[in-house]
């Protein structure tokens, strides 16, 4: 399976090279696209410099964009599975494989999970995402354990998704969405470390704002939007640029 | 109504005329949003001119007060504009984005093509 390892990267300076060394020289069968949403520090020119594959994106997006870039290039590249892959060292390379294997079995997205056979630990962090998981369980039925984990593989009819549709953030809200319309989702044990430089985006009043955002996209947003076809490749409206 | 607080209404009815008419040919606005204007602000000049037509309109509907009837319209107005222009925000957003990506994935193309030639020169 042509797989390729999606590295969005947002002012990243400190820990880009540390995760592209790791994983050019532990997982040379992966290719890999850094997307460099913007920064404002030396990310790009420090990838130019290591002769990284570089997508520069003129403006800073967010992460949605980001990750649609990387899809886009997935897409036009015909790669036959897309993985997000965080650039401050969160996502540990070796889980790759396993969450790969799921998608040769059928599923349509394979999600690296730290709570499958890990209980989820009761804390103020952990009770968004149970919230989330609620949320996702309610109107779709599927129990996710770890909805807001990034780390997450993609069939080919998924690229293709995240590629040419709009409101296809790399987040639980369009997870739900997609299960909605039939894509079969599974999850994968993996362990996460903790970031070891830099500044996480997501602190108290962000997180809970973040939840409520999830909350209602999932409960009240994501049942009114138009059904689709996740199978065939050219769906209506939404459309980007090719 | 009070003669004076007629005129000073008139008055401050032009004035928002006067200077949106003025901004629109400034700002190069776009005719559609122009028109919207215009009309939006030219409209309180009529009605600071014949009230009677509000007081008319809030007896007809059994409106209390003829200003619960205007402030009823204005708000309902601004709240559907507001709304598209959000819609209109959030497409120009959405070709925003897809034109940054654009931008990038040409440049990484035209570099992976000079890539391409360089190496098939060694060869």
């Amino acid at each position: 399976m042509k797989t390729l390892v999606i590295i969005p990267a947002y002012n990243e300076a400190e820990n880009i090279v540390r995760v592209v060394d790791q994983l050019i020289a532990q997982y040379p069968q992966y290719d890999y696209i850094i997307v460099n949403d913007g920064s404002r520090d030396e990310t790009p020119a420090i990838c130019r410099e290591k002769g990284y594959r570089l997508l520069d994106l003129p403006i800073n997006l967010g992460l949605a964009g980001a990750f649609q870039a990387g899809m886009r290039y997935a897409r036009r590249n015909e790669y036959d599975a897309a993985i997000q892959f965080d650039a401050d060292g969160q996502h540990r390379a070796e889980y790759i494989a396993p969450l790969i294997d799921k998608l040769s079995e059928g599923y349509h997205i394979a999600v690296g999970s730290r709570f499958v056979t890990v209980p989820k630990p009761i804390s103020l962090r952990m009770l968004g995402s149970f919230l989330i998981s609620f949320a996702i369980r309610l109107t779709t039925g599927k129990k996710l354990t770890d909805p807001t984990s990034g780390m997450r593989v993609y069939n080919k009819a998924m690229i293709h998704q995240y590629a040419r549709h709009v409101n296809r953030a790399p987040e639980p809200d369009t997870l739900s969405y997609l299960i909605k319309q039939g894509a079969k989702v599974a999850e994968v044990q993996v362990e996460m470390d903790e970031r070891i430089a830099g500044e996480s985006y997501l602190d108290f009043t962000r997180s809970i704002a973040y939840m409520l955002r999830m909350g209602v996209s999932i409960i009240l947003v994501q049942p009114f939007r138009g059904k689709i076809n996740i199978s065939t490749k050219e769906n209506k409206g939404g459309e980007v640029l090719a | 109504m009070i003669v004076s607080y007629q005129i000073f209404l008139f008055i401050g009815a032009a004035c928002t005329l006067i200077y949106f008419l003025r901004q629109i040919s400034r700002r190069h606005l776009n005719i559609e949003s122009a028109v919207f204007w215009s009309i939006f602000s030219g409209v309180f000049v009529v009605l600071s001119i014949f009230p009677q037509i509000m007081i008319r309109g809030a007896q007809l509907l059994e409106i209390e007060s003829p200003a619960n009837l205007l402030f009823l319209i204005v708000l309902c107005l601004l709240i559907f504009y507001q709304f598209f222009a959000t819609v209109k925000l959030s497409k120009l957003e959405q070709q925003i984005t897809a034109l940054t990506q654009y931008i990038a994935l040409q440049e990484l193309g035209k570099q992976e093509q000079a890539e391409e030639t360089v190496k098939n020169n060694e060869k």
